[in-house]
């Protein structure tokens, strides 16, 4: 069984296991537990229309 | 934003508008109405990409936050192997042109790639940096890596490249140069004669700053606020529980 476990988990998206497991060693200490930190998306993408 | 859409990302899109005079701003706030989560992020003036790149990072909520041409020459969809690099452990994941070029969907004009061949193998010289491309424009980072890069950064345009690198080196983040999908636009707006000189002015620029030690004077000044609770090296690892009840 922990076999199976362990492949499963293996299998899941790296990307999910970016933000959830982890997520909250991403974030400034001062803003974790907040609901402005629970509100916060998982991914920013920034886009410069710079001339 | 289909893209967002499409794959059910949790994300937020920030639009930077570098001073434009064509009504980039009057467009997107039409988009606003349509995509609650797409922000627009006025420099107030035409300051330049790297301080483009630099208010939209320090005014993104993300967890991870990333930045992206405008003319999207790498695909939405090659995020997902920057986000796969940070999960495997990287701090900053840095998308490359040149690490597999059958990755280049439309290829660049023959001296375009000289001269981004020749700035490359100068940057590699001079800055000490050991990646194939630093001026891909499709960047990511783990969020606190981010508010203490760009915090540090000074290069507001072009250059703004290799500093951010450079500073992510120093303070010893681990960052992972991923292949992606690219296709050139004709439209860039790069002069590789005048942006390409103004380039090495910045690269010289940061070499005197980092000699001078106002990198490391910037960094100590750094760890006396709020913005450096994580510190890069070694990282610290926090357990949701414990943030909760600390």
């Amino acid at each position: 069984m922990r076999g199976a476990s362990e492949a499963s988990f293996q299998a899941r998206p790296q990307w999910d296991l970016l933000f959830r497991p982890t997520a909250a060693t991403f974030r400034p200490t001062a803003a974790t537990g907040t609901e402005e930190a629970m509100a916060r998306p998982q991914l920013s993408i920034v886009i410069p229309a710079y001339n | 934003m289909s893209c967002v859409e499409q794959r059910a990302w949790d994300a937020e899109v920030l639009l930077v508008d570098d001073g434009s005079s064509d009504g980039t701003p009057q467009i997107v706030h039409r988009w606003m109405e349509r995509y609650p989560r797409l922000h627009l992020v006025q420099n107030g003036g035409n300051r330049g990409k790297g301080y483009s790149v630099r208010n939209g990072l320090l005014q993104a909520a993300g967890d991870v936050v990333m930045f992206t041409d405008a003319d999207l020459s790498a695909p939405m969809e090659e995020a997902e192997l920057l986000l796969a690099a940070l999960a495997q452990g990287a701090d900053v994941a840095i998308g490359s042109r040149w690490m597999d070029k059958t990755r280049q969907t439309i290829h660049q004009p023959l001296y375009r790639r000289f001269f981004g061949r020749c700035f490359n193998r100068l940057t590699r010289t001079v800055m000490g940096l050991p990646f194939r491309d630093t001026q891909c424009g499709f960047k990511a980072f783990k969020r606190p890596a981010a508010q203490v890069i760009f915090r540090l950064q000074r290069i507001e345009r072009w250059g703004f490249d290799p500093e951010i690198l450079f500073i992510a080196r120093k303070l010893g983040y681990h960052i992972r140069e991923v292949p992606v999908t690219w296709g050139h636009d004709e439209r860039s707006r790069m002069s590789y004669l005048k942006d390409g000189m103004k380039m090495l002015e910045e690269m010289a620029t940061i070499r005197a700053n980092s000699l001078a030690g106002r990198y490391d004077e910037a960094i100590a000044a750094l760890k006396d606020t709020s913005a450096m609770v994580t510190p890069p090296v070694p990282p610290v690892k926090v357990s949701l529980s414990s943030q909760a009840h600390g």
